[in-house]
């Protein structure tokens, strides 16, 4: 079953001459449980789709369909409900919000959509992430790592219809690489979570269900390499 | 340009607002010290020119015994630093007529000069010119106007020397210091030693008053000798004596002439290239080795020439601190702008590091960054102060000259260099200072460092262990505080980043608490400046006043009639509008105990009251007679029947008294209970002591009386061989309070019964002896107001009607006149149009009575016109506060806006990830009011706490001078003030709020991430 529907999907920025087209017409589908990785040269519009997907920018043209229903068609407000709900963002730079500790920080959505705590999920994810004994800290105690583990535990912490990740591993070293990425295979594998993850890793790629390949907005190559 | 000059422009332009605030910081900045110095400078060369045009540019006068200094002048003249020279000199004094001298003075002063005395001695020909020929003379604009003297006219003057000589009959005498206290003159060295002379028959007089043996205390007269005829041509009138010319003893004449060698003689110099008074004592002391020196003082302190004088230290220390004030706020304006534009691009700053700017280069493109602010700031705030201040001055010019010195020079906006120079320097050393520390701060800063600050720079170590403690299971979003019970999750995140950022937020708090203060204290200062306004305006019942008292008259009907006709007659003058009239005389009042009011003993309030006798306390109360019509609507308005007024006797009358008065105790103004019953008073009217009558009747204490008893016997002994002449009696104000002992209140008082003398000296009456009359005052109902005519007064106050005095036997008693009147609304005159009217009326209005008897004066009081002056004055000081207030608002909001839209901006990045994960926009804004909430909080609670305090302070020092005003919170300037600083902070939120918003989250992840 689709979980994700992706239907002529365009995206220009700018105006007139100095527009530029991100994304042209870009269709696909995700079934749910899917492991897809995302590849293709800087500037070629994949985190364009990225965002798109996750409901933090407004396509051109087009359709996201998110369990079947169409993420554009809400308002702001219902857009950003989506965005705590339904999807988890993963980013190469973290991007936690420096005053909250490592737990508020993984909570945030559920706490902004005013949901009690599921502390078993959240004891369960710390101890997973290797956060155990680290719960207070503010990001900026923590190391690079340790930051991206806490986004994707903020990401799992809603166990969202989709988990969309961008470079998750860009910005570390190999070891932490490595770990991120099993973390992540581990919680498609295990909790049958569905994965969008944009790399430029070919070891990573290769571990993934299926392989797109973007160049100049367009996919060019959509490889399934395991079902 | 180099590359870091061209990353610093881009930067600037990039942030143009940011920029423009900052741009906008300096130019106030230096607006304001240029409207300081500016007021300063323009203040000081009015009060020069003033000084200039009373008295003249001269700044040394030099006083030789004799002339015989030829050659000492002329080294003056071609001496390199003197700049002029001028010189006076006293030719003799000519005889005039009685009449002449009644608007001339006792003689005609003839001085010749030579030099510019024109400038030097801001003698100024209102008519004609001056002197330049021998033969030619310039004479006073009475001349003209009173003796019909006209240019082209010659006119012969005897002149010759004043003698100083015995009176007639009594050549013969020899007065001794020892008999007498004889006249000195003295006077004081360049060494500062005094020198006294001792006036004696034979000497030559020259300036001094002129002596006149038939005057109370004469002792000499004097007569012209010498006299030579001289013949004049007019040439020009001069309407005003200035210091060079003046003399005490009639209008100068000046002529132009040789230097006689063998007279004293004035020298005028200025001197170029001085530095302080005494540089100039002792240039004028090297020309004129042994003269008596007098400084221009005033002069050379406008100048800048500086001696020790106080004032000049107050005003220049008054002008520092408002510039410190100014600098300190404009510190704190600048310093802000540039830490956030540098905390903002931290991250900048380490890519240009770790790319291979080194740490000279990073500072310079700060400096570089000031360096412009600076160029476009500086200009423009010089431009803003002056025109300011030529403004400001256009308007309020000619109301400050008339305050100051009365319309002698013109006031108006007056800049020096140098004023401007250290406007500009001081606000660049600001710029420099305020931008130096961030510099220093970020050259210090690793490159990798300045790349993770851009996110990690801001929490602050109370933070880290909130975070800690927020982290225990079971506390996870918990601690809501109360923005988190208010705004729910999106006031908690508000909370917790107030709690754990650095001092970001607590910048927005303080900005906006001083906001408030500056605010609020000049609004207080206003108001309880307005309030001591209004308080010297409320203790004038009318505009003008006119009083008037005449000799040998007694409280009776034909008095009462003439004083009404006068009143009438000068209420018919146009313009002037009658408030009405009163007739007041004190008499000694015998007040029976159950009567007496808590204030009325207290000897410190009203002079001598105190117990006469066993249950009555002896007093001066004051009689006041109100026309009957006012009397009758006086007694209605207390609920009074006013004919049982009518019941009187030559030995009784009924009254109203005042319950109370106001008194000043030394500390405050107040109202204070004089009378607390109803009841009989009884007046002292007269004492006769073997057929001698006093004319007047006192209190005296006890002790007082005993004194003068001694004094009083002792002259009474020496009298009959006594010389009229200079006999000195013993007056009561002349006694020695010393000898009297304290006096407190509640003392025992005794009656002190005297009258004056053929040769005008004080008798009292033997106590013994005299017998004396009484009248008894029913007071038959105490008011608490006093009748608007009367206005404020004190002690023990009887008001009848006029028609009483007709019948009520006052003996001796004289009342005196009090009329008052205002402008009239339908009238085109002014105040001083008016007054003169009344000036003119006076004299036929009060002619029935001044035929009778010689009139003992007469006052008009233009009260309007001190009104006027007291309102110019505060509308002066209320501008000039306003002006600053707003300015320092200014600086203040601009601070506010800084901050505020900063700490917004800089959060740019958080703010897009928490809507990555799904904050949504109405969240977002209510975390902001939730955080402007805490601002406020914060800011104004402190701020208007702090301000209340200041106006509380204020409303004290008020108080101290002045009771009777309550202290209220000043409502309206805690609305303004709250109100000026929220629309402040709303629009930098707004402001802020919208740059956030201009670019998606992702292009906000995206940008700061690189």
């Amino acid at each position: 079953m689709d979980i994700l529907t992706v239907s002529h999907l365009s995206k220009t920025y700018g105006k007139g001459d100095t527009a530029t087209r991100a994304l042209d017409d870009v269709s696909f589908s995700v079934a749910e449980g899917e492991f897809v990785a995302i590849v293709g040269s800087s500037g070629s519009g994949k985190s364009t789709l990225l965002h798109l997907m996750g409901g933090v920018d407004r396509p051109t043209s087009g359709k996201v369909l998110l369990n079947g229903q169409d993420v554009y068609a809400r308002s702001d407000e219902a857009l950003a409900v989506f965005r705590r709900r339904e999807v988890g963002l993963v980013y190469q730079f973290y991007n936690l919000v420096p005053v909250l500790n490592v737990v508020e920080n993984m909570t945030l959505p559920v706490a902004l959509d005013g949901r009690p705590i599921n502390q078993d999920r959240l004891q369960g994810l710390l101890d997973k992430l290797g956060l155990r004994g680290k719960e207070g800290y503010l990001p900026s105690q923590l190391s690079g790592g340790q930051q991206q583990r806490v986004a994707i535990g903020r990401a799992l912490m809603n166990a969202p219809a989709v988990v969309l990740a961008d470079e998750p591993t860009g910005n570390l070293d190999t070891r932490n690489s490595h770990e991120i990425t099993q973390l992540l295979q581990d919680s498609n594998r295990d909790f049958g979570q569905t994965l969008i993850m944009i790399t430029h890793d070919e070891t990573i790629a290769r571990a993934a269900d299926r392989i797109i390949a973007i160049e100049d907005g367009r996919i060019v190559r959509d490889e399934r390499i395991r079902s | 340009m180099s590359a870091i000059a061209n990353f610093t422009w881009r930067s600037l332009g990039a942030n143009r607002v940011r920029t423009a605030v900052t741009i906008a910081g300096v130019a106030l900045a230096a607006a304001l010290l240029t409207a300081v110095l500016g007021t300063f400078t323009s203040l000081n060369h009015f009060m020069y020119q003033s000084e200039e045009q009373l008295t003249g540019t001269w700044m040394a006068r030099a006083t030789l015994e004799d002339a015989n200094a030829t050659a000492q002048l002329e080294a003056a003249q071609s001496a390199s630093d003197v700049t002029s020279v001028a010189t006076v000199q006293e030719v003799g004094f000519a005889a005039l007529s009685d009449k002449q001298q009644e608007y001339l003075g006792p003689y005609a002063t003839v001085l010749s000069f030579s030099g510019d005395l024109q400038t030097m001695g801001s003698v100024s020909p209102c008519e004609g010119e001056m002197p330049d020929q021998p033969g030619e003379i310039l004479l006073f604009e009475t001349w003209k106007s009173k003796e019909g003297v006209a240019i082209g006219d010659t006119i012969t003057l005897n002149v010759g020397q004043r003698e100083l000589i015995m009176p007639e009959g009594e050549e013969d005498l020899t007065v001794t210091e020892q008999s007498m206290d004889l006249p000195h003159a003295y006077e004081v060295t360049s060494e500062g030693e005094v020198t006294t002379t001792t006036y004696e028959p034979g000497m030559i007089l020259h300036g001094e008053d002129a002596y006149n043996s038939s005057v109370k205390g004469g002792i000499y007269d004097e007569r012209l000798i010498n006299t030579q005829e001289h013949t004049y041509t007019v040439v020009g009138f001069y309407d005003r004596s200035t210091f060079a010319i003046s003399s005490a003893v009639g209008q100068s004449c000046l002529i132009a002439g040789e230097i006689d060698p063998s007279e004293p003689l004035q020298v005028y110099l200025s001197f170029s290239g001085m530095n302080n008074q005494t540089e100039v004592k002792e240039a004028t002391l090297n020309l004129f080795p042994d003269a008596g020196v007098t400084l221009h003082t005033a002069l050379l302190r406008f100048m800048g020439i500086s001696g020790d004088g106080a004032i000049w230290d107050t005003f220049f220390g008054l002008v520092s601190i408002l510039a410190i004030i100014i600098v300190v706020a404009c510190v704190s304006l600048i310093y802000n702008a540039f830490a956030i534009s540098l905390a903002q691009r931290a991250g900048q700053f380490g890519l240009l590091s770790s790319i291979g700017a080194s740490k000279r280069q990073l500072r310079r493109a700060v400096l570089f960054e000031a360096g412009f602010v600076t160029l476009v700031g500086v200009p423009l705030g010089l431009l803003i102060g002056i025109g300011g201040c030529v403004v400001t001055f256009a308007v309020l010019g000619p109301d400050i000259a008339r305050i100051a010195v009365g319309e002698a020079a013109q006031f108006e906006a007056h800049f020096e260099a140098w004023a401007l120079i250290f406007a500009a320097v001081l606000t660049v050393l600001t710029v420099f200072a305020s931008a130096f520390l961030p510099a220093l701060r970020i050259s210090r800063v690793s490159a990798i460092d300045a790349i993770r600050e851009a996110q990690t720079g801001r929490i602050s170590k109370r933070g880290l262990k909130d975070a800690r403690v927020s982290a225990r299971p079971g506390k996870v979003w918990k601690n809501r505080g109360l923005a988190g019970q208010v705004f729910g999750m999106s006031g908690q995140l508000a909370h917790i980043n107030q709690r754990r950022s650095s001092s970001k937020s607590r910048a927005a708090s303080i900005s906006l608490a001083l906001a408030v203060v500056l605010i609020m204290t000049a609004g207080s200062l206003n108001m309880w400046l307005g309030s001591l306004v209004d308080a010297a305006r409320g203790s004038e019942l009318c505009d003008f006043a006119v009083s008037a008292s005449f000799e040998d008259r007694h409280a009776d009907a034909q008095l009462m009639e003439q004083y009404a006709q006068a009143y009438e007659s000068l209420a018919s003058v146009s313009g002037a509008e009658g408030v009405g009239w009163t007739a007041k005389m004190p008499v000694p009042a015998l007040v029976p105990d159950q009567m007496v009011g808590a204030s009325l003993v207290d000897g410190s309030l009203f002079g001598v009251a105190g117990t006469f006798d066993e249950g009555v306390v002896g007093c001066m109360a004051q009689i006041v007679f109100l026309d009957d019509a006012s009397f009758a609507s006086y007694a209605d308005s207390m609920g009074v029947t006013a004919t049982q007024f009518d019941n009187v006797t030559a030995q009784s009358a009924p009254a109203l008294a005042l319950a109370q008065g106001y008194g000043n105790n030394g500390m405050v103004y107040q109202l204070l209970t004089m009378l607390k019953d109803t009841g009989t008073i009884q007046l002292v009217v007269g004492a006769q002591e073997d057929g001698a009558t006093a004319s007047y009747i006192s209190f005296m204490s006890t002790a007082e009386r005993e004194y003068l008893a001694k004094q009083v016997n002792s002259n009474r002994a020496a009298s009959s061989a006594e010389d009229a002449n200079g006999a000195q009696s013993a007056d009561p104000r002349d006694t020695d309070a010393s000898e009297l002992g304290d006096q407190n209140a509640g003392d025992d008082v005794v009656l002190a019964p005297y009258y004056f003398d053929e040769a005008d000296d004080i008798v009292y009456l033997d106590p013994e002896k005299t017998t004396y009359d009484y009248v008894d005052i029913e007071v038959v109902a105490l008011a608490e107001e006093a009748p608007e005519i009367l206005g404020d007064s004190s002690g023990v106050v009887l008001i009848m009607p006029a028609s009483t005095a007709a019948t009520l036997d006052l003996h001796e008693g004289n009342p005196s006149f009090h009329g008052a009147f205002n402008l009239s609304p339908d009238t085109d005159l002014t105040y001083e149009e008016v007054a003169e009217e009344l000036e003119e009326q006076r004299e036929s209005a009060f002619a029935p009575l001044a035929n009778q008897t010689s009139p003992d004066y007469y006052t008009i009081s233009n009260m309007a016109s001190e009104m006027e002056n007291i309102t110019m004055m505060a509308t002066v000081v209320n501008v000039f506060c306003l002006l600053f207030a707003i300015i320092l608002a200014l600086i203040a909001l601009a601070n506010v806006f800084n901050t505020i839209t900063n700490g917004l901006i800089l959060r740019r990045r958080e703010f897009a990830i928490m809507k990555s994960v799904g904050l949504s926009g109405r969240q977002f804004r209510r975390m902001i009011v939730s955080e402007c909430v805490g601002y406020s909080l914060r800011g104004l609670i402190p701020g208007v706490v702090l301000s209340l305090l200041v106006s509380a302070l204020l409303y004290a020092a008020v108080t101290l001078s002045l009771s009777g005003i309550t202290f209220s919170i000043p409502w309206l300037y805690v609305l303004l003030a709250i109100g000026m600083v929220s629309v402040a902070m709303a629009l930098s939120v707004a402001y802020g709020m919208n740059r956030c918003k201009a670019d998606n989250i992702v292009e906000a992840l995206r940008r700061e991430a690189q």
